[in-house]
């Protein structure tokens, strides 16, 4: 057998050359990948802009009651819908009377019993 | 006789430290670059598939519940009867983790919630990631959406204020609807 294919016979792995063209090689290829993800990333953040994260979306009924009755879904709005008041949180107010107090010196504590009746608010003017 | 050159070739074994610095600092140079492109388009790449999947999920919540605050309730007949009838007529959410809509049923609508029978009463919640529509009256629940992990709901003056949150992988996002009364 000769020196070189003896020599040869005993290579393993590949050399460093070997491994920077096998690299530059996927380089390219993933360059390649780059426009469809590009195209990809701008056709999600517009169907994202459908249903943005950082705006209220409005769901507005239909304003006949015969088309609610018929199935109209009720329209989707990133925009304050018009004629619309600003939303108030519902919050009930209550009369309070205190029905009796007593304290416990043993134990430094206090009870109260307190009735509360809610108050009907009163019609906007 | 063995000429200089050919011993020296012969005896040489490994890389000289030239060789190695310069070896280390392709490899360098080569990590640096996969680093910076597996940033720029391997991690969106990735995530899009989640956020797809995400705009998915929140466009299907979306419609599920444009359906049930359009104002009216089909009924197991389909929409007959009168105008009245399948109305929505109250929201509720309880815990506000919950959302109670009741429609009006029966032979004489009343326009009130009743929240019994023979009002019909739909609810929304989350339970194992899914966001689950339930018709009580019926007995019948259907996953609105999924990859939905909270539901926060608030009833205000003249609407309903719904907080959906999805998430898939890493990626999380967070609906934030009002839906006005009829």
């Amino acid at each position: 057998m000769s020196t070189r294919r003896r020599s040869r016979s005993r290579r393993r792995g590949f050399s460093y050359l070997e491994v920077q063209a096998a690299f530059a090689v996927l380089g390219i290829a993933l360059a390649g990948l780059a426009p469809i993800v590009m195209t990809q990333l701008r056709l999600m953040a517009r169907i994202e802009r459908r249903l943005p994260s950082n705006r209220i979306i409005y769901l507005v009924p239909p304003d006949d009651s015969w088309a609610a009755k018929l199935g109209a879904a009720a329209r989707r709005s990133l925009d304050f819908p018009s004629g619309v008041a600003a939303a108030e949180e519902t919050a009930a107010v209550y009369s309070v009377s205190v029905e009796s107090v007593a304290s416990s010196a043993a134990d430094d504590s206090a009870t109260v019993v307190v009735t509360l009746t809610p108050i009907e608010a009163a019609p906007p003017p | 006789m063995i000429a200089p050159s050919a011993r020296t070739n012969r005896r040489r074994k490994g890389l000289s430290l030239v060789e190695l610095v310069i070896a280390g600092g392709l490899t360098g140079l080569l990590a640096m670059l996969m680093v910076t492109a597996w940033a720029a388009f391997g991690r969106p790449a990735v995530d899009v598939i989640s956020r797809s999947r995400l705009a998915r999920e929140a466009a299907l919540a979306v419609a599920s519940l444009s359906e049930d605050f359009g104002g009216s309730l089909a009924t197991p007949d389909g929409r007959v009867g009168p105008k009245a009838l399948g109305r929505l007529v109250g929201g509720m959410a309880p815990n506000g983790a919950e959302i109670w809509l009741c429609y009006d049923g029966g032979e004489s609508p009343n326009g009130v919630a009743d929240w019994e029978e023979p009002d019909t009463i739909v609810t929304y919640r989350v339970d194992s990631g899914n966001l689950i529509r339930e018709d009580r009256s019926s007995g019948i629940a259907n996953v609105a959406a999924r990859d939905v992990y909270s539901l926060g709901a608030t009833v205000l003056s003249d609407r309903v204020r719904i907080v959906l949150s999805f998430r898939h992988r890493n990626v999380e996002r967070t609906l934030t609807i009002e839906a006005l009364e009829p």
